[in-house]
């Protein structure tokens, strides 16, 4: 991202003298470039798009419901003993 | 089930629960499910799936059962569509039973009494014999049923039996029936057989000392993983009557050393046919 490199896209200022760049905060100077994105408010949409996506995936995996079963075994010859699980 | 994503305590809770043929036990036990309103209710063997189906009738909690046999009694509408809310993994008993006795037949060729102990009124003996008396018939074999209540009950029946002056029996057929493979029950089906140099097998069992020669049944781990399935499609919204049941698949193990023991032929056929041979 320095001085010299061209950019073709007119969201970027063209740089007519490096030298003031170089004295420019590089927060600064990212933030400034950030502002003069075309389409803040189709990233914002995307962004809660995104979100509202993710949420609803997340609402929906099985790992989120704790399914509970009853186990009944009716004879005595297994080897495993009778005992319930509890939610960790 | 941890291999379909499952982890216990995190996403799934089981309710654990053994009882050794107490039907008050079970409709208890199956009552508390129902108040808690567990999402499945998993059962086996055979009776008390049928009781896990009648106790969620008229609820949406679905059954899956496991090591349940399904000819003769009123489980399934049919493999295909099962109906109602339940499913699960048939125990093919019939199919085995006709195996245990060809199984029984190599050891023991000359057996001609073959004697078969098994727990009176169980639901599912009928259907066995039923596939049994049409394998004897114009064979020469004779089957002797023992039914019996419970293991003192058994003790009492082969009692009678062998203060009769001729035990009666050449071979004792063990098929799918909770009280042979009941540790009390086997032990006094396994010291009767010892004392009168009769081979026992059917299903593989050792106490105290006394060992069936051979056992054809299911791989209770393959039978856990095929249940697993069910349950996994249910969870995710399938409806339990609409999944085919699944049929186990049978092994055979074979009692090398009480085969050894008894003196009886164990062929190189055979012992290709077993799954394992416990020497």
């Amino acid at each position: 991202m320095g001085p010299t490199r061209k950019r073709s896209s007119a969201a970027f200022p063209v740089i007519s003298n490096p030298d003031s760049i170089e004295k420019e905060d590089p927060i600064q100077m990212f933030l400034r470039r950030r502002m003069k994105f075309r389409h803040p408010c189709l990233a914002l949409t995307l962004l809660v798009a995104a979100c509202v996506f993710w949420n609803g995936c997340v609402e929906k995996t099985p790992s989120q419901k704790i399914y509970r079963i009853g186990i009944l075994c009716g004879v005595d010859f297994l080897p495993i003993q009778p005992r319930a699980s509890k939610a960790k | 089930m941890t291999a379909l994503g499952y982890r216990e305590g995190e996403n799934i809770i089981y309710d654990f629960q053994k009882t050794n043929n107490d039907l008050t036990a079970e409709k208890r036990i199956l009552q508390k499910f129902v108040a808690d309103k567990v999402d499945l209710i998993f059962t086996f063997p055979t009776e008390v799936s049928l009781a896990a189906k009648a106790a969620t009738r008229g609820t949406d909690i679905a059954v899956v059962f496991a090591n349940a046999n399904i000819e003769g009694v009123d489980l399934v509408d049919s493999v295909r569509e099962p109906g109602g809310n339940i499913t699960g993994v048939r125990y093919p008993g019939p199919d085995l039973a006709i195996k245990r006795f060809e199984i029984m037949l190599e050891f023991a060729p000359q057996a001609k009494r073959i004697g078969i102990p098994y727990q009176q009124g169980y639901p599912i003996i009928a259907s066995q014999l039923d596939v049994l008396y049409t394998a004897v018939k114009s064979s020469g074999i004779a089957l002797v049923e023992v039914p019996a209540k419970d293991a003192a009950d058994l003790q009492t029946a082969l009692n009678a039996r062998a203060q009769s002056g001729g035990v009666g029996i050449d071979a004792m057929l063990m098929i799918a029936d909770p009280l042979a493979v009941n540790p009390d029950a086997f032990a006094v089906l396994g010291e009767f057989a010892a004392q009168h140099k009769i081979p026992c097998g059917g299903a593989l069992m050792t106490v105290g000392g006394y060992r069936t020669v051979f056992g054809v049944s299911t791989d209770n781990a393959a039978v856990g993983q095929q249940a697993a399935s069910l349950v996994d499609k249910i969870l995710k919204g399938a409806p339990a009557g609409s999944i085919p049941v699944i049929s186990a698949e049978s092994v055979l193990k074979i009692g090398y050393r009480a085969a050894q023991q008894l003196g009886l032929p164990v062929s190189e056929g055979l012992l290709s046919k077993a799954d394992e041979i416990i020497r």
